[in-house]
C-alpha cells in the first residue's frame, strides 16, 4: 500500500498528468458519443429505412469485440490519443443511439396526440412530454456507453493513448506490481463510480409514474449489451 | 360408461371461515351435460377441479363409474378426463397437430400412423381443415380457433368425461354462440359426460340438460332449465335464471304448461291450427299472432292425441303465475 | 491481410500458428462457459421468483461486470500470477450478469397456466419438465448463453496478459513491434469467431423458439 502511495507521489511517474490525459479522453469521448448518438437517433427515427440501417449497424458494431475494433482502426487512424478518442466515440455511439431510438419509438402516439389536442406547441411537446419520457432511457444508454468507454480507454494504451492503461502495460512489461495496481485500481474505481452515479441519475430522471417500467426497459436494453473491454 | 357422483364433497382452504365447496352431493348422468352456474366465489370451479384432482377435497367422495377417484392414481385419472379451460393453454412451441396429439402421446400406446390419423379426424371434427391448420402455431390462430384446438386436444384420447371451465368465456358474442352450436353438434356424435362451468345463464340453458346452481359453496338447486325457471328453489335462483324475465319464460316454458280445456275455441272444434306439445310458449305466441287465430289446439308430439288448447290469455296466465305450481310435464326439448 | 494469407502461419507444428491459437482460444471460451453455466444456472434458478434476492445478486453481478477487464486481470496478476485462473476468473465473472439474469427471466417466464394444463392432461412431473417447462425456458437461457459466449470470445484476447495463449497473442505480441499486419489479423480472427458463434447460437435460439415471436438479429 505504501509502495502504491509512493508510486503515485513520485513526480517521475506523473500520476496527475496521466490522470488528466485519461479523464480527458474519456470525457471528450462520452460527450461526443452522446451528441452524435442522440442527433443520429432523432435524425433516423422518422425514416423506417434509415432507422433499420442504424439499428442493425449498431447491433453489428456491438457484436465485434472491442479489442478487435481497437486494433483494426490503427492502420487507418494511427497511434496516439486522438485516434483512440475517435475509436472510443464510435464504440460509445451504439448504446446511446439504440436507447434514444427505442425511447422515441416507445412513446405512445396517443400521448403526443393528446398533447397536440390540448394545444401544445411543438416546443412544448418536446420539452414537456417527450424529453421526460425519453431522458431516463437515454441516460441508461449513456451509462452503458460511459462505463464501456472508461474500460476501453485503458485498453487504448496499447495504441499509445497514454493514461492509466500505460501504467498497466508498463507494469506488465517490467513485472512491476505497484505500477499495475496504480493503473488498475483508479480505473476500476472510476468505472464503479460512473456506474453507480449514472444509475442514480437515471432513477432521478425517471418520472415517478413510470418508474417501474423504466427500470424494466433498461433491463431490456442492457440485455443487448455485448461489447465489453 | 361414465356417471359422476358427488357425495358430500367439501373443500375448505386453510385460514378461511367457510368452505369453498360445502357438502355438495349430486349425480351427473352418463352422456349428459351438467352445467355448474353461480356467482364468482360460488365454488363452481373448485368443484370442477376436484374431479381430476387438480384440487384435493377436504372430505367427501367423487365416484366415477363406481370407483372413488381419490383412491386412483391422479395421473392415470387425468389421462382419461378431458379438460378445457377459458385461457385454452395451448403450448406455444408446438404446432396445432402436436398440440392435439400431446395428450395421446403422453398416455402412450399409440403408433405414429394412428396418431396422425386421429389428429386429422379431430381437427375435422372441430371444423379446422387439417391440411390448412396442422402445421400452424397457436399464435397464428384467432381466439375461437384456438379454443377449437383446445377442444380437439381434450378429445384426443376419447375420454368418457369432459371438464370444461368457462371454455367460451373469453370469446366475443358471435364466436361464443358459434362455438356453443359446435359443441352441441359434437356432443351429439361423441356423447361425453360433460361437466361445464359457466357464468352465462344463457349458455347454461342452451347447453345443459341439468343445471347445478351453486352459491357460497352450497348446491342450491339441481334441475333442468325448465325446473329452474318454473320452480326456482329460492330468490337467488329466480334472479340468477332470470325468472322475472318474460322473454326467457316464453323461450323455455313448454306449451303444455299453459293448456286450458274449456275455451271459446274448444267450442269451435277443429277450426284452429294445431300445435305439438314440445313447442315453447314463445313459438305458440308467435303462431297465434301470425295466424290471428283465437287459440291453438295442442297435440301430444308422439301420440297426436289432443291435449287441450292454448290462447294468448292462457299464456299470460302462465307467465304471471309461473312460480309456485307445477303441472306434470313431459321431457322438454331445448 | 498478408498475415492471414501466408501458408506458414498455418503450420500445425508451430504452437503459435493461427490454427493452434484458434484452438487455444476456443479452449479458453469453452472452459469459461462451462464453469459459468455451472455457477449461473443454479443461481439464476435460485433467485427467480425471489425479487429481493434477485436484486441483490444482480446488483453485485452488475458491479463486477462494470470493472474493466484489463483492470481486473491486472489486479488478479498481483494475486494469482500468470496462470489459467487469472485468465478464466474475469471471463467467468463477466458472464454471470447476463446468464443469471436470463436464467431468472426464463424461469419467471414459464407460464404456470401451461404447467397446470400439462398436469391436467395427465403428465407426470418429468413430462411436465421436459415437455412444458424446458421448452418455454430454454430460448431465453440460450439467448443469454449467446451474449455471454460472444462477450467471452472478445475478452479472451486479454488472456495473453495472464500468460495464456489464444488469438490475443497475435495482437499483444505484435503491437510492440508495430507489426500491424499480424495485429489486424488477430482482430479479424476474433471478430470472425465472435460473429460465427453469434450466428450459430442464433440458429439454435431460433430453432428452440419455434412457434413464438422471431428473435432479433442485433
Amino acid at each position: 500500500m505504501n509502495a502504491l502511495l509512493d508510486f503515485i507521489a513520485d513526480p517521475h511517474n506523473n500520476f496527475m498528468g496521466q490522470s488528466i490525459t485519461y479523464l480527458r479522453i474519456c470525457a471528450i469521448s462520452i460527450m461526443l458519443a452522446i451528441v452524435i448518438g442522440v442527433v443520429l437517433a432523432v435524425a433516423v427515427s422518422r425514416s423506417p429505412v434509415l432507422s433499420f440501417i442504424a439499428v442493425n449497424l449498431s447491433g453489428l458494431l456491438r457484436a465485434i469485440p472491442v479489442i478487435a475494433f481497437l486494433v483494426a482502426v490503427v492502420p487507418f487512424l494511427g497511434i496516439g490519443a486522438p485516434p483512440a478518442t475517435v475509436a472510443l466515440v464510435i464504440l460509445g455511439i451504439p448504446p446511446i443511439l439504440l436507447n434514444t431510438y427505442t425511447g422515441i419509438r416507445g412513446i405512445d402516439p396517443a400521448t403526443i396526440d393528446a398533447a397536440k389536442g390540448m394545444g401544445m406547441t411543438y416546443w412544448q411537446i418536446l420539452t414537456r412530454i417527450q424529453a421526460p419520457l425519453i431522458l431516463p432511457i437515454v441516460a441508461a444508454g449513456v451509462r452503458t456507453s460511459a462505463v464501456q468507454i472508461v474500460a476501453t480507454a485503458t485498453l487504448a494504451a496499447i495504441t499509445g493513448a497514454g493514461g492509466y492503461g500505460a501504467y498497466i502495460f508498463d507494469g506488465f512489461n517490467t513485472f512491476n506490481k505497484t505500477a499495475i495496481l496504480a493503473g488498475a485500481i483508479p480505473v476500476a474505481v472510476l468505472a464503479l463510480i460512473i456506474e453507480v452515479a449514472m444509475g442514480w441519475l437515471e432513477r432521478a430522471l425517471t418520472p415517478i409514474g413510470i418508474r417501474r417500467e423504466a427500470v424494466q426497459s433498461q433491463m431490456v436494453v442492457k440485455q443487448g449489451e455485448v461489447a465489453k473491454a | 360408461m361414465a356417471k359422476i357422483s358427488f357425495h358430500a364433497i367439501t373443500k375448505q382452504y386453510p385460514g378461511t371461515s367457510r368452505p369453498a365447496v360445502d357438502a355438495v352431493s349430486f349425480d351427473v348422468a352418463e352422456g349428459s351435460t351438467c352445467m355448474l352456474v353461480g356467482t364468482s366465489g360460488s365454488g363452481k370451479t373448485t368443484l370442477l377441479r376436484m374431479v381430476n384432482r387438480l384440487i384435493e377435497p377436504t372430505s367427501g367422495e367423487i365416484v366415477i363409474d363406481g370407483k372413488n377417484v381419490l383412491q386412483e392414481n391422479p395421473i392415470a385419472l387425468r389421462r382419461r378426463i378431458g379438460y378445457v379451460i377459458q385461457q385454452v393453454g395451448l403450448f406455444p412451441h408446438l404446432t396445432i397437430a402436436e398440440n392435439v396429439r400431446v395428450t395421446a402421446e403422453i398416455a402412450g400406446g399409440w403408433t405414429k400412423q394412428r396418431l396422425d390419423k386421429r389428429v386429422d379426424e379431430l381437427l375435422e371434427l372441430v371444423g379446422l381443415p387439417p391440411a390448412e391448420y396442422r402445421k400452424r402455431f397457436p399464435r397464428q390462430l384467432s381466439g375461437g380457433q384456438q379454443q377449437r384446438v383446445g377442444l380437439a386436444r381434450a378429445l384426443a384420447t376419447d375420454p368418457a368425461i369432459m371438464l370444461m371451465d368457462e371454455p367460451f368465456g373469453a370469446l366475443d358474442a358471435i364466436t361464443r354462440e358459434r362455438m356453443q352450436n359446435e359443441l352441441l353438434r359434437i356432443q351429439r356424435d361423441v356423447q361425453k359426460t360433460i361437466l361445464f362451468v359457466s357464468h352465462d345463464i344463457q349458455e347454461a340453458f342452451k347447453l345443459g340438460e341439468q343445471i347445478a346452481v351453486l352459491d357460497q359453496g352450497k348446491l342450491i338447486q339441481l334441475g333442468t332449465p325448465v325446473d329452474l325457471l318454473a320452480q326456482p328453489a329460492n330468490d337467488f335462483v329466480r334472479k340468477l335464471v332470470g325468472g322475472d324475465s318474460i322473454l326467457r319464460q316464453l323461450e323455455y316454458l313448454p306449451v303444455i304448461d299453459a293448456l286450458e280445456q274449456d275455451t271459446v275455441a274448444s267450442a269451435r272444434g277443429g277450426d284452429v291450427p294445431t300445435f305439438l306439445s314440445d313447442a315453447t310458449l314463445l313459438q305458440a305466441m308467435l303462431k297465434l299472432l301470425e295466424t290471428n287465430a283465437p287459440a291453438l289446439a295442442v297435440q301430444d308430439k308422439d301420440t297426436q292425441q289432443q291435449l287441450g288448447f292454448i290462447t294468448l290469455a292462457s299464456i299470460n296466465r302462465e307467465i304471471t303465475h309461473a312460480h309456485g305450481h307445477k303441472t306434470e310435464r313431459t321431457e322438454t326439448a331445448i | 491481410m498478408n498475415y492471414l494469407l501466408q501458408p506458414y502461419n498455418y503450420d500445425l507444428s508451430d504452437p503459435a500458428s493461427i490454427p493452434n491459437l484458434f484452438l487455444d482460444h476456443l479452449y479458453l471460451v469453452g472452459i469459461t462457459m462451462l464453469i459459468s453455466l455451472i455457477i449461473a444456472l443454479p443461481l439464476g434458478i435460485l433467485v427467480a421468483r425471489r425479487p429481493r434476492l434477485y436484486l441483490l445478486v444482480i446488483t453485485i453481478a452488475d458491479l463486477l461486470y462494470t470493472v474493466p477487464a484489463l483492470a481486473l486481470i491486472a489486479i488478479l496478476i498481483t494475486i494469482t500470477g500468470l496462470s489459467l485462473a487469472t485468465a478464466i476468473i474475469p471471463l467467468v465473472i463477466y458472464t454471470q450478469l447476463v446468464l443469471i439474469r436470463n436464467t431468472a427471466t426464463a424461469i419467471n417466464g414459464i407460464d404456470p397456466l401451461l404447467l397446470e394444463v400439462g398436469k391436467a392432461m395427465g403428465m407426470n412431473p418429468r413430462q411436465v419438465l421436459l415437455r412444458v417447462a424446458l421448452p418455454q425456458a430454454l430460448p431465453t437461457i440460450i439467448a443469454g448463453v449467446r451474449i455471454a459466449t460472444v462477450t467471452t470470445i472478445g475478452i479472451a484476447a486479454l488472456a495473453y496478459l495472464a500468460g495464456q495463449s489464444g488469438l490475443g497473442d497475435l495482437i499483444f505480441k505484435n503491437i510492440a513491434t508495430t507489426d500491424f499486419d499480424a495485429v489486424v489479423a488477430g482482430g479479424i480472427l476474433i471478430a470472425l469467431l465472435a460473429v460465427v458463434a453469434d450466428l450459430l447460437l442464433l440458429a439454435v435460439q431460433t430453432v428452440l423458439n419455434r412457434g413464438r415471436t422471431s428473435v432479433s438479429l442485433a
